[in-house]
């Protein structure tokens, strides 16, 4: 790809302003090659000191330019209607009734929309690992809650949550997923990240792909893979940190604890893991059932591959980078 | 006074209205326009055909969602891209920006915050450069928005704002201690 091409890519991620698939794009890019990082933190610094910028008052006589405006209106030309301001009086009015009545009707609406999937896990004290209808898996921490309306996974797909919670969120390049906590937004593409509340702040980290984070007072950063940042929900400021990503494993760790899982279903949760994928040419993979492995403590993924293939015979090999097929012996 | 008295007074009262509207913003709107067009003489045309425009629709203003402070930015704004628009400024042929001024321009002004640095050299891109590059960094429009605006190709919006960015790289890059290649 070009230099130019990069820079106007980078610029527009960093604004905002970039589609689901330069997004993509600007994910596989920032991956392949530190250049790339480094072009991007440039960038991002560029934009960041220019924030405040003076604009210069003209010098002209404004005082001149006020009478060239009022020499052009004529003032003896006002309308002075009094029925008029009457009748009008009367239909701002009415015009203020119908719209307290519509935003009534939307407020009702909009509840009766989030009550009809609100979904509360985790309440009894556990951790539990669960499933959004668009296959986005979720691990809720210790009493947290997460919300969802009928329409999810319509136009958008959108979530509020409530506590602390790991995110593996399905790809999907036409529906951004976008998680709301306290005045925080995040919005993803298909990416994996946890994001931990405390009593005054919400910190995410990102494990793959960008997360965009927007604050209500207009802040907004992106995270790349491997940063993290903190939001402290009493001054309402936003900041990268330096935390490490993996200070936050805890929780991910359990997206790989494999408790008499079906193989199938291990090599998915394994592909959105490490970012992977698996192509399986083998008939009988649905019969492979009863998976368990010892507890994630940073396992690479040939542990996986070693482990499923001493107790199943799968062969697996790497066909292209980050592709592999896996094959029954 | 407050804006919703404002607009009060400029129902009630036009003339009066207008005045206190004038008196109030045109610091703040005249600085947005000149930040655009960087001409004193425009900017004055401008903001005279803005409260001629706002004269006009003076029944309308209650209408309005936003404050009015945004409101009349806003029509700033779009009366600035209509005056370049109309002057056919732009056709479709890329600037030859010297990416030598920019390493020159660095090496000048090595003690300046880097911040400062930056804000001088956006001021002296070439006017093109500059004007689509502004729109795009400060007043938030997408290529899309620009190129309409302005009647320009979102290509030649995009060689604009690249061309920019490689000089402010280089600033970012000298600054930072980057050797320049």
């Amino acid at each position: 790809m070009k230099q130019t091409d990069k820079l106007i890519l980078f610029y527009k991620l960093i604004k905002n302003q970039a589609d689901q698939e330069e997004v993509s794009l600007a994910d596989k890019l920032l991956s392949e090659s530190s250049e790339n990082k480094d072009i991007y933190g440039e960038i991002e610094q560029m934009i960041s000191a220019t924030e405040k910028i003076t604009k210069t008052i003209p010098k002209f006589d404004k005082d001149q330019l006020k009478h060239k405006i009022f020499a052009e209106i004529k003032t003896d030309e006002i309308p002075e209607s009094t029925n008029g301001k009457i009748i009008f009086m009367y239909l701002r009015r009415a015009a203020y009734v119908a719209a307290s009545l519509l935003l009534v009707f939307f407020a009702v609406n909009l509840y009766s929309n989030w009550q009809a999937r609100s979904i509360k896990l985790a309440f009894n004290g556990k951790r539990e690992i669960s499933n959004l209808p668009d296959q986005t898996s979720i691990i809720l921490d210790k009493n947290a809650e997460i919300a969802y309306g009928k329409y999810f996974n319509k136009d958008k797909r959108e979530v509020y949550l409530d506590g602390t919670a790991y995110f593996n969120v399905s790809k999907n390049k036409e529906k951004p997923f976008i998680i709301h906590i306290d005045n925080l937004t995040v919005k993803v593409l298909g990416t994996s990240f946890v994001i931990a509340k405390h009593q005054n702040r919400v910190d995410i980290s990102v494990y793959t792909g960008i997360v965009n984070l927007t604050s209500e007072n207009g802040q907004s950063i992106n995270l790349l893979k491997s940063q993290s940042a903190s939001f402290n929900t009493d001054s309402e400021v936003l900041t990268k940190t330096n935390s490490n990503v993996s200070e936050n494993n805890d929780l991910r760790a359990e997206f790989m604890n494999f408790q008499s899982d079906d193989v199938k279903d291990v090599l998915k949760r394994i592909e959105d893991f490490y970012n992977i994928t698996i192509r399986i040419e083998c008939d009988n993979i649905s019969e492979m059932k009863g998976f368990t492995s010892p507890q994630y403590t940073g396992n690479d993924v040939q542990f996986y591959f070693s482990t499923l293939n001493k107790l199943y015979n799968l062969q697996f090999t790497l066909v292209a980078p980050d592709k592999f097929v896996v094959r029954c012996n | 006074m407050e804006e919703d008295k404002l607009i009060e007074l400029f129902k009630d009262q036009p003339a009066e209205g207008l005045s206190r509207l004038f008196d109030k913003y045109i610091d703040y709107l005249s600085a947005e326009v000149f930040f655009i067009l960087k001409d004193e003489d425009d900017t004055q045309d401008v903001i005279q055909d803005l409260f001629m425009t706002l004269w006009k629709n003076k029944e309308h203003l209650s209408n309005i969602n936003t404050s009015i402070k945004s409101y009349l930015r806003k029509a700033a704004i779009n009366k600035s891209l209509n005056l370049i628009r109309s002057r056919k400024q732009y056709l479709d042929i890329d600037d030859n920006i010297d990416l030598e001024e920019g390493y020159n321009h660095a090496t000048m002004l090595e003690t300046a915050e880097l911040g400062t640095l930056l804000n001088q050299t956006i001021d002296n891109l070439p006017p093109k450069c500059r004007q689509i590059f502004v729109l795009s960094r400060y007043e938030e429009m997408s290529y899309k928005e620009i190129s309409e605006s302005l009647g320009v190709s979102v290509k030649t919006v995009e060689n604009q704002i690249s061309k920019a960015l490689k000089i402010l790289r280089i600033i970012v890059k000298k600054k930072i201690g980057v050797n320049i290649v």
